[in-house]
């Protein structure tokens, strides 16, 4: 067994600079960069395969039934419960608090400085950037799809269109459920955690934001 | 007479979240901060306004605005 004496094992944690709540997001992002996600759930390998069948080559039926099994696999991954997600880069997504921080365990000497600051810092800039590509991305894409329905350009069989709805539904739902979660998960701990320093609280709603103003006297 | 502390913290519909403090120094709001949000977001990466880095002149004052992060007075 190897010696451990003047060693330390530190855990670096670092927030990206949006929160990463989406895991389809993630998985995209995670391919977009070239690393794999350990042990991946297979709905979320399902969902990708599926997400990469649907062709206009495709039959009708056969889209339809994609569609369905893509809006099902949307709503099955939504219900996912996964607080760690491990990536072959020896990196880990860590969920905490209604999002994923990212982080990475290393051992270095006592009193020795970092060594892995750096190197998350800048995997988590790379993966910043994809994570919010791909989401642009796949905003995108339902947003064409609903605009070519909307317009009669994409000129599909009502069945069609009404698959295509339903997959649009599934998406934009569970991306809305995941911010309305986050949104909660904050409201609630500024909530709790002001109150426990002493503070009076108060709550606005500002259109479709949240605001607290908490003020104490020293 | 005390200064009132303020500290105003904003959420956004996509969840990320923007604060700004009055009344309170720039270390300790740092800290302050820290005990609110610390456990939400990185507030040590927080981008800081301008205000923070002036000196201080009667009450202190600073803020950060950042997506998610979260910052602190002069």
């Amino acid at each position: 067994m190897p010696c451990n004496r003047g060693y330390i094992t530190n855990w670096n944690w670092t927030e990206a600079q949006r929160p990463i709540i989406d895991l389809r997001t993630v998985y995209l992002a995670l391919k977009k960069l070239g690393i794999m996600w350990n042990e991946a759930p297979q709905s979320l390998n399902n969902w990708h395969a599926a997400r990469n069948s649907l062709t206009s080559s495709q039959k009708v039926a056969q889209r339809i039934i994609s569609l369905s099994r893509l809006a099902n696999l949307v709503n099955e991954i939504q219900i996912l419960n996964i607080p760690q997600i491990t990536l072959s880069n020896g990196m880990i997504l860590s969920w905490r608090n209604g999002s994923y921080s990212i982080g990475k365990q290393e051992r270095i000497r006592s009193g020795q400085q970092t060594q892995t600051g750096a190197e998350i810092s800048q995997f988590v800039t790379n993966f910043d950037a994809a994570y919010a590509s791909i989401e642009i991305e796949m905003q995108n894409e339902l947003d064409n799809i609903l605009e070519d329905i909307e317009s009669g350009k994409s000129q599909l069989a009502a069945e069609e269109i009404e698959a295509h709805r339903a997959r649009i539904d599934s998406e934009k739902n569970a991306l809305n459920k995941s911010r309305q979660q986050l949104r909660e998960t904050r409201m609630k701990h500024v909530e709790t955690v002001g109150e426990t320093l002493g503070y009076a609280i108060r709550k606005q709603r500002i259109g479709k934001k949240i605001k607290y103003v908490l003020v104490r006297n020293p | 007479m005390c200064n009132v502390e303020t500290i105003e913290i904003i959420i956004n519909e996509d969840g990320t979240m923007t604060s700004d403090a009055t009344g309170i120094a720039g270390e300790i709001c740092e800290e302050e901060l820290q005990k609110i949000l610390g456990a939400l977001t990185d507030v040590n990466n927080a981008v800081l306004r301008t205000e923070y880095h002036e000196p201080s002149a009667g009450i202190k004052a600073g803020s950060a605005k950042t997506h998610q992060q979260v910052g602190a007075g002069d």
